[in-house]
């Protein structure tokens, strides 16, 4: 009986996920996948627009580990500014999103013949920098769990052992977090092919992401085409994301053991 | 333990860092501490403009996008406060993400709990199935879900409570997995052992060493699906809306500082909460000194 409630009790993920996210995907794309698969080439821009959410996706991305990375190193640096950092990167999280994205139309916005920063509203550039500001944060945090496998020890006995605190960076850190970098960036941009609101508000509907365009035929009645795009950015997005998916769970293996 | 550690403390246990990288020695690398200053200082800069522009949006208001108006005023605060219909958004969008969150963090604390008993590779696959949940654009799922479901017949509500939960539990499980290590699992066989079932194992040991992780997760849990945007788009045909629909169908009608309000309303939020749980902790730490 106890051994029954602990079987269950470690099922019990994977069976909220299998009924509530796996199995409403998979009779979708067991109903409509034959139908469209394949079809959006002839009918819709489905590679242009792919192009576009790919291009913006993963450059911003990039970006954002890199500011993230540097902030991640400045935490390293100073211990005083730990609590600034901090701060720094809560606030944005808590704010909400899409009033975040109002308030960049706000600043961006030279209605008054002024701006913080001309010409980049509606503007690919535009889209970039704001894209950024909301993955800097999550990329911190990402890189700062990575700075888990830098233990305090190994600090110690690297400074023991006579090694300078700039080689402890270059020979232990940077290497040690790597992979939290490359996690960093593969997590960020499979979230930010989600994005439709930052594209549309601050890119002025220059910039068709996938999601958006999906969202605009959905809303307008075009259900079908809506659909037809979804399975083939679906098709497009599986092998990359089980590949990605793959590498975190041997890089959880060989870190756990089991 | 003064009152700024215990904040910093605080704020650091509900993120997932833990105490280990928060006490990893700093290294000193003048020049290129000097370096990253000027970089970091610009970008932490236009990182919390939206911020400062959102608090000052709330109370100046702008008739033309861009433009704030002369005076200070609260009206916008009063609308939003007053407004039936913002009310209603509030408290469905509210109810909603506490229940959404508190399933999410209860049904993965029972996992993790669970998992320290179980053998084989059930904790693999658990993860594996989140990950993938994550990588895969929930623009598909919330079509796929919207679709199958109107074929089915189901509720809005029960959809949208559907669609929440799936986003905001994988964020929720690396908030609990970074706390786990810290968890006693001798103490836990030790409860079993001495005859406790496990629900009263969970309930009396494993929770209490679990408390603050399981609270951030709810935390995190409430502001994710407080400001989730695509689930709700695809699913809310109904005249219940949650707030980031609702601002969503305004975007082209009206630039009236809502979504102003509402952030720093969120953000109040955010800071009581805070306040609170560092009062209960701060609570906490005298009766200890008290009882030696």
């Amino acid at each position: 009986m106890r051994t029954n409630g602990v079987k269950f009790g470690s099922s019990l993920l994977i069976v909220q996920f299998a009924l509530l996210y796996w199995l409403p995907l998979l009779l979708w794309t067991v109903l409509f996948a034959p139908q469209f698969a394949g079809a959006t080439g002839e009918s819709a821009p489905f590679w242009n627009v792919l192009w576009i959410t790919v291009r913006v996706c993963f450059l911003s991305t990039l970006w954002s580990v890199l500011a993230a990375y540097a902030f991640l190193l400045m935490w390293l640096l100073s211990r005083r500014l730990r609590e600034v950092i901090l701060v720094i990167m809560v606030i944005p999280l808590v704010i909400g999103f899409l009033a975040r994205n109002y308030a960049w139309i706000g600043v961006l916005s030279t209605s008054a013949g002024h701006s913080l920063m001309p010409g980049l509203l509606y503007s690919e550039l535009g889209v970039y920098v704001v894209m950024s500001t909301i993955f800097i944060p999550t990329a911190f945090f990402v890189l700062l769990q990575g700075l888990s496998s830098v233990s305090a020890e190994m600090v110690d006995a690297a400074r023991t052992l006579g090694a300078s605190d700039r080689r402890i960076l270059w020979r232990l850190v940077i290497p040690l977090t790597f992979r939290a970098q490359l996690l960093a960036v593969l997590l960020n941009f499979a979230v930010a092919l989600d994005y439709f609101v930052t594209p549309r508000m601050i890119g002025g509907g220059k910039l068709p992401f996938m999601s958006m365009i999906v969202l605009t035929y959905f809303n307008t009645g075009n259900i079908r085409m809506a659909s037809l795009m979804a399975i083939d950015f679906l098709l497009a997005v599986v092998l990359p994301a089980l590949g990605l998916c793959i590498l975190v769970l041997r890089r959880r293996e060989r870190q756990s053991g089991f | 333990m003064s009152t700024k550690r215990l904040l910093l403390d605080t704020l650091l246990k509900q993120l997932p860092v833990s105490e280990e990288q928060e006490q990893l020695p700093s290294l000193r690398v003048t020049g290129l501490r000097v370096a990253l200053t000027i970089l970091t200082i610009p970008i932490a800069f236009v990182i919390l403009l939206p911020f400062a522009y959102l608090v000052v949006w709330t109370f100046w208001g702008t008739d033309i996008v861009g433009v704030l108006r002369g005076e200070m005023t609260g009206q916008w605060v009063a609308s939003i406060a007053l407004d039936p219909e913002w009310q209603q958004s509030l408290a469905y969008s509210i109810i909603l993400a506490t229940v959404v969150a508190w399933t999410g963090s209860l049904s993965l604390s029972i996992h993790f709990y669970s998992v320290r008993y179980s053998q084989g590779r059930l904790g693999l696959i658990a993860f594996g199935t989140v990950v993938l949940a994550i990588l895969l654009p929930s623009i598909i799922y919330a079509i796929a879900l919207q679709t199958v479901a109107s074929t089915i017949g189901l509720p809005e509500i029960v959809l949208i409570f559907v669609g929440h939960l799936v986003v905001i539990m994988p964020i929720q499980y690396f908030v609990l997995e970074s706390a786990q290590e810290g968890i006693n699992s001798e103490v836990l066989y030790a409860g079993t052992t001495l005859g406790a079932s496990h629900s009263r194992n969970f309930w009396t040991v494993y929770w209490p060493q679990n408390r603050s992780s399981i609270w951030s997760a709810a935390v995190v849990g409430f502001f994710l699906s407080f400001d989730e945007l695509v689930i709700a788009s695809f699913v809310i045909r109904g005249p219940f809306s949650t707030v980031p629909k609702k601002l969503w169908d305004r975007i082209d009608s009206t630039n009236d500082p809502a979504p102003a309000v509402i952030s720093l309303l969120l953000f109040i939020l955010y800071v009581l909460q805070v306040l609170v749980v560092l009062s209960i902790r701060r609570w906490n730490l005298k009766r200890r000194q008290l009882n030696g």
